[in-house]
């Protein structure tokens, strides 16, 4: 039990650090639109490893819960949406991460881009629809959400999947992660 | 498996959409407390500001340096326009006492009412219900309540469907009723009712209440400008107003008579100097939502933090504590300039006259490619009295948005003249993730949370 807590502070840290680290890549103009998901990378490569002999004796998995509140918590620290917006997004990649395990081993290395990047565009797609639902109840003009919509979000999905392939075996070997999945 | 797990997770989920799709402040001060540990881990990463404190420290160092010039100038620019909202033409002044007060909001769930604040050492002392409210020698509305524990009055707006008041044209003769708007589309003119003739003259419309009615009160708007007299297609009439009163009301002056106990006005406050701040840093780097500028606080809601709060890099504004959600209980998202959708409301000093202008809404359009921040602002009047396509101004907050008072300084930006809307630069303005130390408002006025 104390190596699971463990392992799920340490999720809860390099999930933390990868949210930072990409919002501190985010504020700079030039290369915002292009920065990967870096906690969704970890997030999936995480989600991917939980529970496999179970996911294929009974089609279930366990530790997800912990895993989608470590990713709220992680990316509610640097982001500005509210907490029930983070949920949504979090519960719906992991229903995706789910959907590909069905038919697909999802470590395959010409699974994992498709995998992110497609999650990538499902969460882009989301924060945007909310913050474009956060505009309308403000009444300000609608010309902002448009300009967000085409400030080339589909990029960030795009560097995603293409990094995908190689800092998602890199996230499994982070110090003290592999305490999550073990012995479950 | 079992089979109740699915049906759950998906009430779960659609319960979640509905709360983010459709912000109720109770279910998110809910979550955000479920969410409290947050505020912790918000330490961990700590180091990305580190490696920006040799950046951050000089932008401070800097910041203090223009404190009192630009203190001085945003107070001054705030002073200039309290004198410019008191009428001061003899006639319009004559038998009347002049209250200044300030916009501190729309009231909520009513368009064509504002809250006006007052000093606070007097509040609403002296002010009686139905008092003219007027911006220089143009009228805006009547005082319809008071809540003289919150130093503010509702004022209800001619453009309000069901106020009417009496006006006569310039030349005498022609009498009509105006309130309420005229159609729905375009730029907004005041509604005409029952002319006393059905000949149309161009002209100005000016307040002229019927004798019939006795209250001395409402008689104090009489020569007060409503505004010019139109004739619109099929043959109506309407009333293009000389304020705008979508977002361009900012300072205003209410009309009192001669024998109010009101003592006389004491010398205005600075914003900046009324120890109304509260102290922090941020405790982030950015966001990791592309395209959005926010960080976040190291204090909220339980320290005082409310919806709304101006945060400022000692003179100058960097943001808004996120005006539509409520504060976390230990830390607050500040949507900063640049952030798409961030609602400023704004005034200028003009380079070429020196002259303060009110330029009413800004709404955030995002940044450019080398970090400007972009700003819609829609000028239904254009600026009045410049001859040319452009200025060169300084810009700064206006009151009429809670928790943002007037006097911040906000940067520099070409201004065009003409009447519409237009995309504007910021230029010299500062960027919230390059300081750490900011003072947040602690207080949102008198106003309420939009």
């Amino acid at each position: 039990m104390t190596g699971r807590l463990l392992g799920w502070v340490m999720v809860l840290v390099w999930l933390s650090w990868a949210e930072a680290f990409e919002g501190w890549l985010a504020a700079r103009p030039a290369v915002s639109a292009w920065v990967p998901d870096l906690g969704l990378l970890v997030f999936l490569a995480i989600g991917g490893r939980l529970g496999r002999k179970l996911m294929a004796s009974k089609g279930e998995t366990v530790g997800s819960v912990g895993l989608i509140v470590a990713a709220v918590f992680a990316e509610g620290a640097v982001s500005s949406l509210s907490t029930a917006a983070l949920a949504v997004g979090w519960l719906v990649a992991w229903n995706w991460l789910l959907l590909w395990r069905r038919g697909f081993d999802v470590e395959e290395l010409v699974v994992r881009p498709l995998v992110a990047g497609s999650a990538a565009l499902l969460l882009i797609g989301w924060r945007h629809l909310v913050h474009g639902a956060d505009l309308a109840s403000e009444l300000v003009s609608t010309e902002a959400g448009a300009r967000l919509f085409d400030s080339g979000a589909w990029h960030g999905a795009l560097s995603t999947a293409v990094l995908a392939p190689f800092l998602m075996p890199l996230a499994l070997r982070l110090p003290g992660v592999g305490l999550y999945w073990k012995d479950r | 498996m079992n089979s109740r797990r699915p049906l759950t997770t998906l009430l779960l989920v659609v319960a979640l959409v509905l709360a983010a799709l459709r912000p109720m402040a109770p279910v998110d001060r809910l979550l955000d407390g479920l969410a409290v540990p947050t505020r912790w881990v918000v330490g961990l990463s700590a180091p990305l500001r580190w490696i920006e404190s040799s950046r951050t420290s000089a932008a401070d160092a800097e910041a203090l340096e223009r404190r009192d010039a630009e203190g001085f100038a945003g107070a001054l620019l705030a002073l200039d326009l309290r004198a410019a909202a008191e009428p001061s033409t003899p006639a319009n002044r004559l038998g009347r006492r002049m209250v200044p007060g300030h916009v501190s909001g729309r009231v909520v769930g009513r368009r064509d009412s504002v809250w006006v604040a007052f000093d606070p050492r007097l509040g609403t002392l002296g002010v009686p219900v139905g008092a003219p409210v007027v911006v220089g020698e143009a009228y805006l509305g009547r005082v319809a309540a008071l809540e003289p524990e919150r130093g503010r009055a509702r004022v209800d707006l001619v453009t309000g469907r069901a106020f009417y008041v009496g006006g006569v044209h310039e030349t005498g003769g022609l009498r009509m009723t105006v309130g309420g708007l005229h159609g729905t589309s375009g730029a907004p003119k005041l509604a005409v009712h029952n002319p006393s003739e059905r000949r149309f003259r161009s002209g100005l419309v000016r307040v002229l209440e019927p004798e019939l009615l006795s209250d001395e009160v409402a008689h104090l708007a009489d020569g007060y400008v409503l505004g010019e007299l139109s004739e619109e297609a099929e043959g109506a009439w309407a009333v293009e107003p000389v304020v705008n009163f979508k977002s361009g009301l900012f300072q205003v002056t209410v009309l009192v008579p001669v024998s109010s106990p009101r003592p006389p006005e004491p010398d205005p406050i600075a914003t900046l100097a009324d120890g109304d701040w509260l102290a922090t840093q941020a405790v982030t780097a950015g966001d990791s939502f592309r395209g959005r500028r926010t960080l976040r606080l190291g204090i909220g809601a339980w320290q005082g933090v409310e919806p709304g709060a101006a945060v400022v890099a000692v003179t100058r504004l960097i943001g808004r504590v996120d005006p539509l959600h409520p504060a976390a209980p230990m830390s607050a998202r500040v949507r900063l300039l640049g952030d798409p959708g961030l609602e400023l409301h704004v005034m200028a000093r003009l380079d070429h006259d020196a002259s303060a202008q009110v330029l009413g809404r800004f709404v955030g359009l995002g940044v450019d490619t080398d970090g400007t921040p972009l700003f819609e602002w829609e000028s239904p009047l254009g600026l009045p009295g410049q001859a040319r396509d452009s200025v060169e101004a300084t810009l700064y907050t206006g009151s009429g948005l809670v928790g943002l008072p007037d006097g911040l300084y906000l940067g520099r930006a070409t201004l065009p003249c003409e009447p519409g809307a237009h995309g504007i630069r910021l230029t010299d303005f500062a960027d919230g993730l390059e300081h750490a130390r900011l003072w947040v408002r602690a207080r949102t006025g008198v106003g309420e949370a939009r």
